[in-house]
């Protein structure tokens, strides 16, 4: 255990966000620990998504002990909930459920001005910086719906990091992207994680994915889903072991 | 081979099943309008560079731009109720009743009530067809987890902007619609001047009147903006949901203004 826990779960059980009576994981027992990259690994609809969104705290668990900050979630009050909301930053899978009616500038904009009650002009700056440094200032003044899935998952990560996370989730990131974009990705969270470090600021970071092959040598921790439930994957033997009869391997696109 | 399900249950099942369905519904709306009430009252002022011009946005958009078929409807209205009624009561030689008449149809009952359909059929079902469709789309989940309340960001802004335009245009089109009255009450020659005219109006309205237009207009505004933005929010919801519930949004913002009417009904009795 190399620092506090941001997340831990004793006992979790993990329900579909959509249907809460359906359980798809059963017992999880899992530390988060500040500065772990985690890279959890799944096949279709084995729970990832469910998984990330109770970790964060946007879906209710089951049951067992959900902890954030070292607070149980359940005996958190609103406050604190607002609070911790503002270092948990979520990329949703697909087109990062960007806000339809506003555009790509305006989306990054709104976590900004609501969180830090900035003046619009000072959050439009900040927000084109940020939209520039996922090379997407071109694309400020467009609606979402007008730019292609790759580039939408781009403004959902920049919208996830204009507030100051601790804590990164990004559901399936590299899923149907293209190895040059799955490459950007990769680089882009290696080099966040490094600057924030060196910062002493340490950024968390949960990703899921179908497998592990783009991961390896980036993410420090790993884990799967599977018919054996929640499973750390504690060292490369057993990393590898799976790699091996891992059936969704390079399932979407091909390898970087 | 289909079995047909609940035709055979016997009547009094099946209307406690609804009965329940109803309270259920009661319910739920309740304390989602408290909830709303609550967020109004503790974060008015929170990140108002954002939702402060949310709520005039939504006053534009629920308010302003209905000014045209207001007018059109106040103008009718005059037509249709107040010319033929101020002409029918001359007729009869009960003039003297031009100011209650008009009070109690327009000012009371038909201003209100039409103006908050009026609203609902262009500004609320435009709402949950809105908030479905953002709730479909998990945009919903994703403003929760920007720490962003969806009470405050998406339900606050209209309805305080449904309270301000119902009222606003309720106003408005009485004001409208008695004075185009008398001037088709006037085309049609009916011999009434218009200090005559105005001035029972004034007799006819009581302080209670303002005052109860006011409370009753703006909880129009309320119940429409809170039933349609339940409906749209409150569940989880698919693209394929959102017709359904949009129908069902108006059924019940009807059915809500229609009950606090006749809870004012009451209320003017009494005061």
């Amino acid at each position: 255990m190399s620092g506090p826990a941001e997340i831990e779960l004793i006992g979790v059980d993990i329900s579909h966000e959509d249907a809460p009576e359906v359980v798809l994981l059963h017992d999880v027992h899992w530390r988060i620990e500040t500065g772990d990259w985690w890279v959890v690994s799944g096949g279709p609809a084995s729970g990832k998504t469910s998984l990330l969104s109770t970790v964060a705290g946007l879906s209710p668990a089951a049951g067992g002990e959900l902890r954030i900050f070292g607070r149980e979630v359940v005996e958190a009050t609103e406050q604190q909930q607002v609070e911790w909301r503002r270092h948990i930053g979520f990329v949703f899978e697909g087109g990062g459920c960007l806000f339809g009616n506003l555009s790509v500038l305006e989306n990054v904009v709104l976590p900004l001005q609501y969180q830090g009650d900035l003046e619009p002009s000072e959050a439009r700056e900040r927000a084109e910086d940020l939209l520039a440094l996922a090379g997407l200032r071109g694309y400020a003044s467009l609606p979402p719906s007008r730019l292609g899935t790759a580039l939408q998952r781009r403004v959902g990560l920049v919208r996830a990091l204009s507030v100051p996370v601790r804590v990164l989730f990004v559901d399936n990131p590299l899923a149907g992207l293209a190895p040059s974009d799955a490459r950007w990705w990769l680089e882009f969270l290696s080099d966040l994680t490094a600057q924030r470090a060196e910062c002493n600021e340490p950024l968390t970071v949960v990703a899921s994915s179908f497998d592990f092959d783009d991961w390896l040598g980036r993410a420090s921790r790993f884990a799967v889903i599977g018919e054996r439930g929640f499973q750390r994957l504690d060292d490369p033997e057993a990393i590898a072991a799976y790699r091996e009869g891992n059936p969704s391997r390079g399932q979407g696109r091909p390898s970087v | 081979m289909t079995r047909e399900v609940g035709v055979s249950q016997p009547f009094i099942e099946s209307t406690g099943r609804r009965a329940l369905g109803v309270a259920r519904l009661f319910r739920e709306l309740a304390a989602f309008a408290l909830i709303t009430l609550g967020v109004v009252v503790t974060k008015l002022g929170v990140s108002r560079r954002v939702v402060h011009p949310l709520v005039v946005s939504e006053i534009w958009d629920a308010g302003v731009r209905l000014l045209p078929l207001v007018s059109f409807l106040g103008i009718a209205l005059g037509l249709l109720v107040i010319g033929q009624t101020t002409a029918l009561l001359t007729r009869l030689g009960a003039q003297q009743f031009i100011g209650t008449v008009m009070v109690t149809v327009v000012v009371r009952e038909l201003g209100p009530l039409l103006t908050a359909i009026v609203v609902l059929a262009r500004a609320g079902t435009a709402n949950v067809v809105e908030l479905g469709t953002m709730r479909a789309l998990g945009e919903v989940r994703a403003l929760e987890s920007l720490g962003i309340d969806p009470i405050h960001y998406l339900v606050m802004p209209r309805t305080l902007a449904l309270a301000v335009a119902v009222f606003c245009l309720t106003t408005y089109l009485i004001l409208l619609a008695l004075l185009s009255g008398y001037c088709f009450a006037f085309l049609q020659g009916v011999p009434i001047k218009p200090g005559a005219y105005f001035g029972q109006l004034a007799d006819a309205l009581r302080w209670q009147d303002f005052v109860l237009l006011a409370l009753k207009t703006s909880l129009f505004g309320v119940v429409i903006a809170v039933v349609n933005c339940y409906h749209g929010l409150a569940r989880r919801l698919a693209i394929a949901d959102v017709s359904e519930v949009t129908g069902r949004a108006v059924v019940h913002s009807v059915s809500g203004c229609v009950i606090l009417d006749a809870l004012f009904l009451v209320g003017y009795v009494f005061v």
